[in-house]
């Protein structure tokens, strides 16, 4: 299913790059040190198995913090954002979250999104489309490297597509442009809280 | 298509729904699968 997961994740992540970008919610400058080193190390990172006792109660609990960060922020007035963090500091971060990505096996984002909202360098809105982006390329990467193996894709495919498509597009719309940032937020911290509660319970 | 694949193309039009508005990967088409 891996090749079906990252197709599909590059459907996804590419209508909400293109929406969020689209509605002034992105920054090239933030992005491409992430994106820039994040690539060759998913690569690297996919190389690697690591046993799921070890990783996943850790990435669970960052997830489940920055939920609890993020929910009590909600309705906290955004402070001033720092755009220009160092560049060498975003290379090496996106390094460790591709490599991290092609370890774990999911999409970079995933790590990227709470590591943002926790440093709070930019807007909310910047790094749901910064992190779109950042899934896109790394899904991208990690799909050619499915497809030098023998791939089979099941039959039920185009429907699945279809559903990411729709759900895409519908999501990035209300997300990008007519949700409110503490919506934003509180919705965020639903799916982190998810994300994490599933990462421990699945070890 | 068979019942579990129309479920999944259920979880997986919510998951995206969930994903791009808040463009966080917890919730992308690859976590309805992989919770399938």
């Amino acid at each position: 299913m891996k090749p079906v997961a990252l197709s599909l994740n590059i459907l996804v992540a590419a209508i909400a790059a293109f929406k969020f970008y689209r509605a002034g919610a992105f920054s090239w400058s933030l992005f491409w040190p992430f994106a820039l080193t994040s690539i060759p190390f998913a690569f690297l990172g996919g190389w690697v198995t690591l046993p799921g006792h070890y990783y996943k109660p850790l990435v669970g609990a960052v997830l489940i913090y920055t939920a609890v960060y993020s929910f009590r922020s909600a309705n906290r007035v955004e402070a001033a954002t720092n755009t220009h963090a160092p560049v060498f500091l975003r290379l090496l971060i996106g390094a460790a979250l591709g490599f991290l990505s092609g370890l774990t096996g999911v999409g970079g984002g995933i790590f990227l999104s709470p590591l943002l909202l926790l440093l709070g360098w930019v807007p909310i809105k910047v790094i749901s489309g910064v992190a779109a982006a950042f899934i896109l390329v790394n899904s991208i990467a990690g799909l050619l490297g499915v497809l030098q193996t023998a791939v089979t894709l099941p039959p039920a495919l185009p429907y699945w597509a279809l559903a990411a498509v729709a759900g895409g597009f519908i999501g990035a719309e209300y997300g990008s442009r007519r949700l409110a940032n503490p919506v934003l937020k509180k919705l965020l911290a639903i799916v982190l809280a998810i994300a994490g509660g599933k990462m421990i319970l699945t070890i | 298509m068979e019942t579990s694949d129309a479920i999944l193309a259920i979880l997986i039009l919510l998951a995206a729904l969930l994903y791009s508005s808040v463009g966080h990967a917890g919730a992308t088409p690859s976590s309805a699968i992989a919770a399938r």
